[in-house]
């Protein structure tokens, strides 16, 4: 049915198993409280509401896409999917780098636990600059096609601003990933 | 090489000057980094008000860098439950009400919260639970209430938890009405309701008392097991056939398992905060003034609370 189905087909099959994923596993998994809620003596609406209406905007919108796919909508093709593949891994490693780059500069440089340091500089900028800054980099070298020092540097710097700019006003902000480590 | 990296890096930080800044206190004990406060209350209440200054003030006395942030939801319970997930070293502790840890704990066992999923620190101010009307209601007591409701008047009555849901049905049942309980999230919704007309009565806990003092709100009857300070003649639910109050605290927690070294230096400096300054001032205005509970008095305050609520749902089903 799929085999040269339009682009449009497989954007909208994904989003219906995106929002049946996320109704029937995230949602039950994250949130303890259900659609509606039989407390005491009434009934009330629950925190699952909210995300589950989501949901179904999204499953919604993916059946309407894929029944009736744009007659402008290109074939689905390998490179597609590769470019996609590379981008996602992209996002992957750089939240990667994001996360751990932190407690692992600290566990070589310091006899000090990155828990401890997440709130100290220059500790707590080293997972937003590197992860961050690698992403920027990441995207430029992909979308350009070429490894250029210059755009490395772009990257460093526009993490390290956009670090700053969070995080020299605000006394009580945790950089990502400092709240969660 | 290692050991050249390591001193780069303590110099570097110094050069800085951005270390945290520890100081001793009287237990000897000092938090290893920053401590994370989660609060369990909506931002700007007067809940989380109180969390931020107390926190402020512990700041400035001890040198401990304290970082809040808001965890809400699920009456404190999702509050609880990221704490379950965090250090017991003293980096991070909660603010939420001793409710969160009796009634809300044991009407959702699925949560897995009970009061040993923490280890308690202090309270810092109990509430002023009232049931509370309009002025321009023309009730003056609960007695007159009671009266309208007998009469035909369909009584509707705000509460902001379950719990208090539970008691107002309590309420009516024991003085023959059927109250209708409007649930809304948090105590000023329930204020607003009362004075915009929304609701005939509400349960308030303690940001009743700038309207009660002005003659707008009446303390119709106290849902505590004691006198309303500002209204001592009202009745408690007790005398109104109900077994069950609406006793509850502020209280501060952190994960269970916490060294008692941590536990009594945290302590301390929460009650010294909260005794002092700003935080002492709002907590006299908004709550009625200061209440530290601590210790074993506060471990067996919670486990009591926990036990009173199985039997608060058991009277209900």
């Amino acid at each position: 049915m799929f085999k040269s189905a339009r682009a449009d087909r497989w954007l909208g099959v994904c989003s219906i198993a995106l929002a049946l994923i996320a109704a029937l596993v995230w949602i039950p998994a994250d949130i303890t409280t259900g659609v509606v809620e039989q407390v005491r003596r009434s009934v009330r609406i629950g925190d699952s509401l909210g995300p589950i209406v989501a949901c179904c905007v999204i499953g919604l919108g993916g059946m309407m896409v894929m029944l009736q796919p744009s007659e402008d909508a290109p074939r689905l093709t390998l490179g597609n999917l590769g470019w996609l593949a590379v981008l996602v891994a992209l996002v992957t490693v750089s939240l990667f780098v994001m996360r751990y780059a932190g407690p692992f500069a600290a566990s070589l440089l310091s006899e000090t636990p990155y828990r401890s340091l997440r709130d100290t500089a220059p500790w707590k900028y080293t997972g937003f600059v590197l992860g961050g800054g690698g992403l920027v980099f990441g995207l430029i070298a992909y979308a350009t096609g070429a490894l250029r020092t210059r755009h490395a540097l772009i990257g460093l710097v526009a993490a390290l601003v956009l670090a700053l700019l969070y995080d020299l006003p605000f006394d009580d902000l945790l950089l990502p990933p400092n709240g969660d480590v | 090489m290692k050991t050249f990296f390591k001193t780069a890096a303590a110099a570097a930080i110094l050069a800085m000057g951005t270390a945290t800044t520890v100081s001793a206190d009287g237990h000897g004990w000092q938090p290893d980094g920053p401590i994370n406060l989660l609060i369990a209350f909506a931002a700007g209440g007067g809940a989380d008000t109180q969390a931020r200054l107390i926190a402020d003030q512990v700041q400035e006395a001890t040198g401990w860098e304290i970082i809040p942030e808001q965890v809400t939801g699920a009456g404190g319970i999702n509050a609880v439950r990221a704490l379950q997930d965090m250090p017991a070293d003293g980096t991070a502790i909660a603010m939420v009400v001793t409710e969160s840890l009796g009634y809300n704990a044991a009407a959702n066992p699925d949560a897995g919260v009970t009061p040993e999923s923490v280890t308690p620190l202090t309270t810092t101010a109990g509430f002023q639970m009232a049931v509370v009307a309009p002025a321009s209601s023309g009730w003056t007591s609960f007695e007159d209430m009671m009266a309208a409701a007998q009469g035909g008047q369909d009584i509707r009555f705000g509460v902001m938890s379950p719990k208090l849901a539970d008691l107002a049905y309590l309420l009516g049942e024991a003085n023959g009405a059927e109250f209708n309980i409007i649930s809304v999230r948090g105590g000023r919704a329930v204020m607003d309701g009362v004075v915009a007309g929304d609701m005939d009565v509400g349960f308030m806990a303690g940001i009743q008392g700038a309207g009660v003092a002005a003659g707008d709100l009446v303390n119709l009857a106290s849902a505590l097991s004691s006198p309303l300070a500002q209204t001592p003649d009202a009745p408690t639910l007790s005398d109104l056939g109900v077994e069950f109050n609406a006793d509850g605290y502020f209280a501060f927690v952190g994960p269970a398992g916490m060294p008692d070294d941590a536990r009594a230096a945290l302590t301390d400096a929460l009650i010294a905060a909260s005794n002092d300054g700003a935080a002492a001032d709002m907590i006299g205005r908004a709550f009625s003034g200061t209440v530290n509970i601590s210790g074993a008095d506060l471990d067996a305050l919670l486990a009591n609370d926990f036990e009173a609520a199985g039997q608060l749902l058991e009277a209900t089903q």
